[in-house]
């Protein structure tokens, strides 16, 4: 078959062809892309921003970023700086609790083992005598006066 | 009416036609359907000029022709690269897809004239795209040789070469029929 022939033969047949339909998602698709085109670009997705304010927002974003990383050993100082003084006080404050707490502990045994323990073992016995000879005269003033076993 | 009505009239009516040059020239529905998104949005933002142009039709196929060549661009290298792969197969090797064409026409041979046209168009869009994209420009699109060379920014002779050889394969296709 010639060119001009085999040409011919198919612009005629492709031209008889019926154009494709679009599918249905299209109109929707479309539909709902003008409307997020309507919106202010600043309210519409990142990617779709122009091209100028997206190397903004990338650049404020990394000053931000490197501006944080900077300063954090400098904010950690000031608050290092600041609780420093009132941290120290309240230290001080609890040990010299505990120091006052421990030396009276301290007294107190040496109180016990150098005056109360002696006297106790050597007065107990004239101590607890003493007091059953209190009851007994008691008891007997008692019967003497009042003529009987005291009434309670 | 508003604008938002007057733009979803406009849409429907030239939505098969844009689709239609779209899908032709990418010989593929999901892409076809992204580049005709893209050229109504392009409509979209100029609709005050384009919407009661009386050229809006044309100016609509020659945007998504151009969307079209640059989405196929992209693609460019790998485009070449099975051009000539294809090429090589002509001499001997692999069946390209000429070869294959004849298989499917004793099918098509029984069936009515609808089925049969779906046929073609679905062969053009099988056709390898350094066939397919000047092939449609020429034939769909009225473009000449010399306008689809600098379109796709290659020599006279490769695109006449090219358009005949798709030719060829589609008449493969018709000839049983």
């Amino acid at each position: 078959m010639e060119h001009n022939e085999l040409e011919h033969l198919i612009d005629r047949e492709l031209r008889d062809l019926p154009a494709p339909r679009a599918p249905r998602s299209l109109l929707p698709r479309v539909m709902a892309a003008a409307a997020e085109a309507r919106r202010p670009w600043y309210a519409r997705a990142w990617r779709t921003w122009p091209v100028g304010w997206q190397v903004a927002s990338v650049v404020m974003c990394l000053a931000f970023l490197t501006g944080t990383a900077l300063s954090l050993p400098v904010v950690q100082a000031a608050i290092a700086a600041h609780s420093a003084p009132m941290v120290s006080r309240v230290t001080t404050d609890i040990w010299q609790v505990v120091a006052r707490t421990i030396d009276a502990q301290r007294a107190a045994e040496i109180i016990w083992r150098v005056v109360i323990n002696p006297v106790a073992s050597v007065a107990l016995l004239p101590i607890l005598a003493m007091l059953a000879t209190s009851l007994a005269f008691g008891a007997a003033l008692g019967r003497l006066a009042f003529g009987g076993t005291p009434q309670s | 009416m508003t604008d938002a009505d007057l733009f979803e009239a406009f849409v429907r009516e030239y939505q098969d036609m844009v689709f239609a040059t779209a899908v032709r020239l990418l010989g593929n529905p999901v892409d076809a359907e992204d580049v005709s998104q893209t050229v109504f949005l392009k409509a979209f933002e100029r609709f005050d000029q384009v919407g009661s142009s009386p050229t809006v039709a044309g100016w609509l196929k020659t945007v998504a022709t151009n969307l079209c060549l640059n989405h196929l661009s992209r693609y460019r290298s790998r485009w070449r690269l099975f051009s000539e792969m294809r090429r090589e197969g002509d001499d001997g090797g692999e069946p390209g897809f000429e070869a294959t064409v004849p298989d499917t026409v004793a099918v098509i041979d029984a069936i009515d004239e609808r089925e049969r046209q779906e046929g073609i168009e679905r062969a053009v869009r099988q056709l390898p795209e350094h066939q397919r994209v000047p092939l449609v420009l020429f034939h769909f699109e009225q473009q000449s040789y010399q306008a689809i060379a600098d379109l796709l920014g290659v020599s006279l002779a490769k695109v006449k070469t090219d358009i005949h050889r798709g030719r060829e394969a589609l008449r493969s296709k018709l000839g049983t029929v």
